[in-house]
């Protein structure tokens, strides 16, 4: 199996999928796409090799790639939510700002 | 019965107090309510305690299912409790949209437990490559719940050391 050909299609092919289906947003949404791919390049090339030589079923190939795009989906929420904590860390300090400066005025 | 006229400068510090005292309760209300998402040590006990329960079925899985229903169903009930729980909580939506999608039924996790029943065993190589990625997305939502203490804590501790 030549893995890099392979590869290098499945990467085309998402590229244009994320081109139809966004439109102008598809470069930001390539971009994260695009990086997913790549660090899933290894796992992808090992289970590959894995099915090719009859040590996991389709069923569990499906599966593994399935687990990966679930990971994407937590890591990516993890990504937000992190920042949004630290969003709200900053709006707490403009609050205790905000109350010190009060309470010395009065 | 004697009358004693207040002071004016006893009676303007107590005006004082009671305003300051308002403004306080006013804005520490605010400030609570303005708290992005609080920590729950339970949420932070109970992700553990699911993805050991997770990661040793999936261990199990090289043996027949039949041998570990039992175990399935409590994982199923405990996955299906911690995302109603999180339902439950306000100002919490990342932790319940990760909750919802590790739920929902076409998540790796539950597509997993029904290869399992189908196939009735899955294989060794299978299981040391899913078991790895599964428990990678477990640990993520323990870590996002564990930076809610820095965040909303030390944002408490430094605004009561203010009072």
């Amino acid at each position: 199996m030549d893995f890099e050909k392979l590869y290098k299609e499945l990467k085309t092919e998402i590229g244009s999928m994320i081109k139809d289906k966004f439109g102008e947003e598809s470069q930001a949404i390539s971009d994260e796409v695009s990086g997913f791919v790549d660090d899933s390049k290894d796992k992808l090339k090992r289970w590959a090799k894995l099915f090719a030589e009859g040590h996991i079923s389709k069923e569990e190939l499906n599966l593994l790639l399935k687990s990966q795009k679930d990971l994407f989906v937590i890591q990516s929420l993890h990504k937000a939510g992190v920042s949004k904590i630290a969003l709200g860390h900053f709006k707490n300090k403009i609050v205790t700002l905000i109350f010190t400066k009060l309470i010395a005025f009065i | 019965m004697t009358s004693r006229a207040i002071p004016v400068n006893t009676f303007r510090e107590s005006m004082f107090k009671s305003l300051k005292y308002n403004i306080l309760t006013a804005l520490t209300s605010i400030f609570v309510l303005s708290c992005a998402s609080i920590y729950d040590h339970y949420t932070f006990t109970e992700t553990l305690n699911t993805k050991v329960q997770v990661e040793r079925l999936i261990l199990n899985s090289k043996e027949p299912f039949a041998d570990h229903r039992t175990e399935v169903d409590a994982l199923k009930n405990q996955m299906q409790k911690m995302m109603l729980y999180e339902q439950s909580k306000n100002k919490n939506q990342i932790t319940q949209k990760m909750w919802n999608y590790m739920n929902r039924e076409d998540s790796a996790i539950q597509d997993f437990l029904r290869t399992w029943e189908a196939q009735g065993t899955m294989s060794e190589v299978f299981t040391e490559e899913f078991s790895p990625q599964i428990t990678k997305a477990f640990d993520l939502m323990v870590d996002y719940e564990s930076k809610k203490t820095k965040a909303s804590e030390n944002a408490i501790l430094s605004f009561i050391n203010n009072l």
